[in-house]
Formats: structure tokens, C-alpha cells, sequence
């Protein structure tokens, strides 16, 4: 990337970051809006950041702590709304698998999905997902393995529930 | 780590389908966007440094840094009651160690002309809060049945709302065993208002003098009796005396 242009970095890594960032946060107008974001930053900065080993992963990072800021400033601003808002759905069709996942997805806590999606979708090791999002390898393994325990839950047909209302 | 959910295969599809036929935006509308967000941050930035600089040139600057004030006494500014020209000149009177001395301008109220005594108390000049940072000589000169007292406040008595700036007054009262009154009720002396001047020859003021007209003001109602003419009185202290002679 040492003589690439910002142009060809963007169009390179564009489809890639948007397909993180939209399972990350769910909605794809804020995964493009986030994203967006995140290459202006990189934009002002292109002369220093092509000459890194991996600019994508600073995209990456930017756009993820964006997300995490956002979900956190929604959370304060309308916490009470959100817990009254029905679930969100996907703003495209989707099939009954990928539906069940997405639904899955969204219930997990935001640090865990950040987490499986960036190990299993994006494929990096977990000591990268650690310094992504700058946590102890530790606290990476625990999500993933939280994060796995309760897609499984959520995914697996599970005994019929029987409800003894009054 | 095992993927026993088949993840990987699992969240590329969905991953697929939920950006199926998303449009890539044009990078130069995420430089655009890049741009005005740096632009933002300069213009704050700047804003912020025209406000420091503009707290840095304001008079009322280094006010926090400056720690305690020196002694500087400022007279109060009510209206001056006698031209300053019409003052009679008045050096204060030396006052040997550990003494204050007195010199008074047509003495009223059957008070000598010229006064020391032994000092009896002698505090630190001082500005702050707490009372008792306030130099107050405290003599009593005795003259037959007849008693004589003052006291200098060179920053005006704490906590004072009629007194704000240096203060003095000279008191006196007779001793009446049959008759006891309060020395706080008779008539007294009163240096106060814009030309009463207090000199300090050390800094913590436990050298210095007080000058000016001055009026006769009745105790406990606190009324004047007689506004200042031009004669003037002069109080010196001097607290540079050997351990002991004075009070601390």
C-alpha cells in the first residue's frame, strides 16, 4: 500500500469493512454512515497511514470504536426507549437462516458480538481481536465463548416451552 | 477455537444478504467529510486558544497564582469631608521599641496632645479571614480617674460592615466606682475615611504609623458628634522590641 491512493485503498477494503460493520451494528444506514466516518479520518491522515502495514485495520479499529461510541451514546440518550423498542429488523430480506442468525446476533451484548464477528467472519487470530479492541486476550476468549454459548442457545431448536399462565 | 455453529459460513452469508446490492459511495465524499470534520476540530481549537489567551491578557489574570496578598491598606471612599488641602501637616511621632506614641492636633475631649505607652498586644498585620489577623496595639494610659485607650486597625476591623479600609480611634472614659458605665458608651476619637494614610516600615506591619483627620463619634450609637476639621492624629506602633516586652 506504500504507493496506493486513498482512492484505491477505499475502493479495495470498502465491501469488506461495511459487511464487519454491519453485523456488528445490525442496521446497515449506520454501518455506512459509521463507516464513512471512519474513512474521512483516515483520508486527512492518508500520507501517514499508507505507509502503515495495514490501514485497513485502522479503519477497522476507528470505525469499531465508533460503533461502540454510538450504541453507548443511544443507550444513555434512550435507554428506556430502546428497551421498550420491539426488536429491529433487517432493512433487507433475508433468508430463514441468515434471519435467525441476525435475530440471534442482536441479542448478544455489543462487546461479544464485536468480538465473534471480527474472529469468525473477518478470521482474525484472537490476540488481533484483542489489540482491535484494545482488551486483554482474556477478556476476548470470554466473549467468544460467551458470545458462542448464547448464539447456540438462540440457534438451536430447543425444547417446546410450555407457558402456565394464570 | 471450534466453530461448532458453523459460524464462519453462517455470518458470510448474512453478511452477503444484508449488503446485497449496498452502492459504494464515492472516497471523495468520505474525504469531504473528513475534511469538514478536521475543519471543526481547527476552528474549535482555535476558539479555544483565543479564549486562553483572552483569560491569560484579562486584568484579572494570575489572580490564583498570585497567593496572598502584601499589605497594601486601602482607605475606604466616602465622600471626603475635608479638603485635603486644609489638612494641618502632621509627622507621626517616633515610637521606641515596643511602644506606641500618639501626637493629636487640638486634642478634644480632655485628651493630651502627645501619648505613649507600653505596647500590650502586638499581632501580625495580615490580610485573611479568622478574626485575629488584625494588628490591634492595646494600651490604657491612666490619669487620675480618667483612662485612655486606643486601638489601629490597619485593614479596618474584621468583619465590619460599617468599617472597610484602616480604622483607628482613641478612647477615654472615667472610672466611677459609684457609677460604672460601659467604655464603649462615652464619646471617642475616630480616624476613618479616603485621608487616613497607614504607613508600614515591615512588611507583616508590626512597624508602622496611621495618620489623619479625624471626628468624634459617640459610643454605642456610633453617631458623629463632629466632623473632622484639618487637625489630624498621628499613631505610630514599633513592635521591634527584646522577647518579652511585647506580647506576641
Amino acid at each position: 500500500m506504500a504507493d496506493g491512493s486513498f482512492e484505491e485503498f477505499y475502493e479495495a477494503t470498502y465491501g469488506r469493512l461495511l459487511r464487519l460493520l454491519v453485523l456488528v451494528t445490525g442496521d446497515r444506514g449506520d454501518a455506512e454512515d459509521l463507516l464513512q466516518d471512519a474513512y474521512g479520518r483516515a483520508a486527512v491522515r492518508w500520507r501517514r497511514l499508507r505507509d502503515y502495514q495495514a490501514p485497513e485495520a485502522w479503519v477497522r479499529r476507528v470505525a469499531l470504536r465508533l460503533a461502540t461510541d454510538r450504541a453507548r451514546r443511544a443507550r444513555r440518550r434512550a435507554a428506556a426507549l430502546l428497551r421498550l423498542r420491539p426488536p429491529r429488523s433487517p432493512s433487507v430480506e433475508l433468508s430463514a437462516d441468515s434471519l435467525d442468525l441476525y435475530q440471534a446476533l442482536r441479542g448478544l451484548p455489543a462487546g461479544q458480538r464485536q468480538a465473534l464477528v471480527l474472529h469468525h467472519l473477518v478470521g482474525l487470530p484472537v490476540e488481533e481481536v484483542a489489540s482491535q479492541l484494545n482488551l486483554p486476550v482474556g477478556t476476548v476468549k470470554s466473549r467468544l465463548s460467551r458470545g458462542r454459548a448464547a448464539l447456540a442457545r438462540r440457534l438451536e431448536p430447543g425444547p417446546e416451552v410450555v407457558r402456565h399462565d394464570r | 477455537m471450534t466453530d461448532d455453529l458453523d459460524l464462519r459460513p453462517r455470518l458470510e452469508r448474512l453478511a452477503n444478504e444484508l449488503t446485497r446490492d449496498a452502492l459504494v459511495p464515492s472516497p471523495a465524499a468520505a474525504a469531504r467529510r473528513g475534511r469538514r470534520r478536521r475543519r471543526r476540530q481547527l476552528v474549535g481549537a482555535g476558539l479555544l486558544a483565543i479564549a486562553l489567551v483572552a483569560l491569560m491578557v484579562w486584568p484579572g489574570a494570575g489572580l490564583l497564582d498570585r497567593g496572598r496578598p502584601t499589605v497594601v491598606p486601602v482607605a475606604p471612599a466616602p465622600t471626603p469631608t475635608t479638603p485635603a488641602s486644609k489638612l494641618r501637616p502632621l509627622r507621626p511621632p517616633q515610637a521606641a521599641p515596643g511602644q506606641s506614641a500618639v501626637v493629636i492636633q487640638d486634642p478634644p475631649l480632655g485628651l493630651p496632645g502627645k501619648m505613649h505607652t507600653w505596647l500590650t498586644e502586638c499581632r501580625e498585620v495580615k490580610f485573611g479571614h479568622g478574626g485575629r489577623e488584625f494588628q490591634v496595639p492595646s494600651f490604657q494610659i491612666e490619669r487620675g480617674d480618667q483612662r485612655i485607650s486606643w486601638y489601629v486597625y490597619p485593614l479596618g476591623p474584621v468583619g465590619s460592615k460599617r468599617y472597610k479600609g484602616p480604622w483607628a480611634n482613641i478612647q477615654t472614659w472615667t472610672e466611677d466606682p459609684k457609677n460604672p458605665r460601659d467604655p464603649g458608651s462615652f464619646p471617642f476619637v475616630e480616624l476613618y475615611g479616603p485621608q487616613v494614610r497607614v504607613h508600614l516600615s515591615k512588611p507583616n506591619g508590626r512597624k508602622g504609623s496611621i495618620v489623619g483627620p479625624y471626628s468624634i463619634v459617640q459610643g454605642t450609637t456610633y453617631t458623629t458628634l463632629r466632623q473632622p476639621t484639618g487637625a489630624q492624629v498621628a499613631i505610630a506602633w514599633n513592635c521591634d522590641a527584646p522577647p518579652g516586652v511585647v506580647p506576641p
